[in-house]
């Protein structure tokens, strides 16, 4: 009896090791085969191209290892966090979870997420491809509880057809003077507006606060601007509406914003609703190119406007994967995990979607294959090439309570600095952003 | 006698499965068991948050009246949105109850048609606070929307009306509920049939012309069904959520944002910490305030209703 269970044994260790020898997938040191029938529950906010993509790379895991399906539940950004939080309140988190290099430090805090060093230390995550830096950048505490998706940086894609057509050359770096240019040009010549600073996101006035030297713009206390400072940023935005080349919050709600596809950039039928250019991430310029290409526009990608784009730039972990602590299978977890970061036809069925492979080996080795799938991959690498040399590091992840300053804050007194006929002067708006912040900060 | 007594006693269980008031309460379980689970102990429980900070991930912490005193004393977005739902509920119900009205006047005829025409108004009823229409409508009204292709047409300049300007968003809305006026038309279309004929006849005697008997006889001995629609489409208009949430988002600068949304917005951010504890104490408030309105109504019938 007990040869029998030896020798079931040994042939169940060789079979494991034959599948996973003979399919090559890299999945760490984890015995994936011999886990037995698993459903994994994967959740991300995205787009069309990365659902398809990480849809892909999904299949191709399971079509080498059938015992592990995945429950894909795929989200827009605004409906992914709220969704999220539903499931964390009752411990129904999926066992991998896409994450954002801001929020990661809450859902730790609040002991969502897996503490991956001993997985790194038992050789069952293999992060030998990962600089220690980016790597760092996903450590809260002594623990590191999640890893880089794909580096990026921010980006503005532009309408590259109008410019050329124009003969308006836009510069990599380009500063806030020779942005409003170029934008007063285009809207009267062609008739194309702006849409800038809108909506609950902290980005645009965090890049707006490192131009002025300010590595952060929110600190554990509050924010780091003072009024007169937030009140240049309101200002830009009330000259621009008030000389007629950005949308007022009226315009703005009449187009939409948040899906790519109907971005005002690539969708609209008339100039006077649509836009030459749109503030975005570098790794979101595929997902724009491919809305672009049916209205027959090439697109181009330069830094977001300001006064010092070298100060305000930075190079960002783009998305995190992490391990939840509601999974069931988190050695499995992590083997998918591995398998996402470390293997290359991984990574080519990913199409670097989520900015450039943060394993250098595997970026270097799939760069000819993604070019072939997504001709863009070439311009976001060169492009983040000349980030890489032009920017300041990038800020610490932002402390809880920034959520609800974005939502009851900022995205009120955008509303507000980009009415047609404002009701505040950009000095009160300034003085409001600050005092409501550090309110915010102080009840959290 | 002697026998079913010691049937009886046979079995302690077949006795009682057998009890009438075992049946009535097994059959009544499924809904017992519903109320209890979706309406009674989340009722508790949000009345407990509405007196707690509460986020969710954390345990509540109790913190008495303070989320009452933050919403009377510093929130203006809930005087806002309170605002916006009144106006919304005041403007919309009436102008829905009055289409369902004249719609019903014109369908209660007998023909063959009319079947197909009662079944085609009533469709966008069924349909009503779905997703699926929510986002047709924001297609239909958007710059390069159905509306003002049609609009163009009409009337050149017209064609890149901004229909989700600060104005007339809210218009958007209530057109769209106006548009699902399809149950109240169906509760108009019965009771005028039940209007006897007799007192039609006799109204021609008395030499009344068509709109004086709509005045006189129609009209009075409508106004119970007029009352309970009125009552329950109020109720609804206080309560809508998917036009605001989906078509405007509450947008812009908030002039569209329903009650219901803002306190979906407080429960469940679209980033950062959840405010369950403050959303419950919402939620309260508009009960309290659906009430009061809705007894305002039974209170007015006497007034203006005519019961026979």
């Amino acid at each position: 009896m007990k040869k029998i269970v030896a020798l079931f044994l040994a042939l169940a260790l060789m079979l494991g090791m034959t599948s996973a020898f003979a399919e090559g997938l890299k999945v760490g040191s984890f015995d994936v085969a011999g886990a037995g029938n698993v459903e994994l529950g994967f959740g991300w906010w995205g787009n069309q191209v990365r659902d398809a993509a990480t849809h892909d790379a999904l299949a191709y895991f399971t079509e080498n290892f059938p015992n592990v399906t995945f429950n894909e539940n795929s989200q827009n950004w605004a409906n992914y966090w709220a969704l999220m939080t539903t499931y964390a309140s009752d411990n129904s988190l999926p066992d991998l979870m896409q994450q954002d290099y801001a929020y990661l430090e809450q859902w730790v805090e609040a002991g969502d997420l897996l503490d991956l060093t001993p997985y790194i230390e038992s050789g069952a995550l293999d992060v030998s491809g990962i600089s220690e830096n980016i790597l760092n950048t996903a450590k809260v505490g002594d623990g590191i509880y999640a890893i880089c998706a794909g580096v990026n940086a921010p980006a503005m894609l532009y309408n590259k057809t109008l410019t050329d057509e124009l003969g308006i050359e836009v510069p990599s770096n380009l500063t806030w003077e020779k942005f409003v240019e170029i934008s007063k040009e285009i809207k009267e010549k062609k008739g194309y507006g702006v849409v800038f600073g809108q909506g609950n996101s902290e980005n645009s006035i965090t890049y707006f606060a490192r131009g002025l030297g300010h590595q952060a713009l929110f600190e554990k206390e509050g924010t780091t601007l003072t009024a007169e400072e937030a009140a240049g940023y309101y200002k830009t935005m009330l000259d621009g509406v008030a000389e007629g080349w950005m949308f007022n919050t009226d315009e703005i709600a009449n187009v939409n914003v948040q899906d790519i596809a109907q971005s005002p950039m690539v969708f609209g039928a008339t100039p006077d609703v649509r836009t030459w250019c749109s503030i975005a991430f570098s790794n979101q310029l595929a997902a724009f190119q491919a809305a672009a290409t049916a209205d027959g526009i090439e697109l181009g990608i330069c830094s977001w406007p300001s006064d010092d784009p070298v100060k305000s730039n930075y190079m960002k972990p783009g998305q995190f994967f992490s391990v939840t602590t509601d999974s069931k299978n988190p050695d499995l977890a992590v083997a998918v995990l591995n398998y996402l970061i470390n293997d290359p036809q991984a990574n080519v069925l990913l199409r670097a979607e989520r900015g450039v492979p943060a394993n250098s080996e595997v970026a270097a080795a799939i760069a000819e294959e993604v070019n072939k799938i997504d001709p863009t991959y070439g311009v976001a690498v060169d492009y983040l090439a000349i980030v890489q040399e032009n920017s300041s590091p990038i800020f610490p992840p932002l402390p809880s309570y920034v959520g609800t300053v974005n939502a009851d804050v900022l995205q009120k007194l955008s509303d507000e600095a980009l009415l047609k006929t404002p009701a505040y002067t950009a000095e009160e708006l300034g003085a409001m952003f600050v005092e409501e912040t550090n309110s915010i900060a102080e009840d959290y | 006698m002697t026998t079913r007594s010691l049937d009886r006693r046979e079995s302690g269980f077949t006795r009682w499965i057998n009890k009438e008031s075992t049946a009535g309460v097994i059959f009544s379980l499924p809904f017992i068991i519903g109320f209890l689970m979706f309406l009674l102990i989340p009722m508790v429980l949000s009345l407990y948050y509405s007196f707690c900070k509460y986020d969710i991930q954390n345990p509540p912490t109790w913190i008495g009246l303070d989320n009452y005193i933050k919403i009377f004393t510093k929130d203006k977005t809930f005087t806002k949105a309170l605002g916006v739902t009144v106006y919304f509920a005041l403007i919309g119900t009436p102008l829905k109850v009055i289409f369902a009205l004249i719609v019903a006047l014109i369908l209660n005829h007998e023909s063959r048609a009319v079947g197909f025409y009662r079944a085609t108004y009533y469709l966008p009823s069924i349909i009503g606070g779905s997703v699926a229409v929510a986002i047709l409508w924001r297609r239909m009204f958007e710059s390069n929307g159905t509306i003002n292709a049609i609009l163009g047409q009409l009337f050149p300049g017209m064609q890149s009306y901004n229909w989700f300007a600060e104005g007339p968003a809210i218009w958007v809305l209530i057109i769209l509920t106006v548009w699902q006026f399809g149950s109240s038309m169906l509760i108009f279309l019965s009771s005028l049939k039940q209007i006897p004929m007799e007192l039609y006849e006799a109204a021609s005697i008395d030499g009344a012309n068509g709109f004086k008997r709509f005045w006189t006889v129609t009209l009075p001995l409508l106004t119970p069904t007029i009352f309970f629609n009125l009552v329950q489409q109020t109720i609804n208009s206080f309560l809508a959520f998917t036009q605001s949430k989906l078509i405007t988002n509450g947008g812009p600068r908030d002039s569209t944002l329903f009650y219901t949304v803002y306190q979906y917005n407080k429960a469940f951010p679209a980033l950062g910490k959840s405010q369950m504890g403050y959303a419950s104490a919402l939620a309260w408030i508009m009960l309290i305030i659906v009430s009061a309105v809705t007894l305002l109504l039974f209170k007015s019938r006497s007034k203006w209703v005519y019961d026979a």
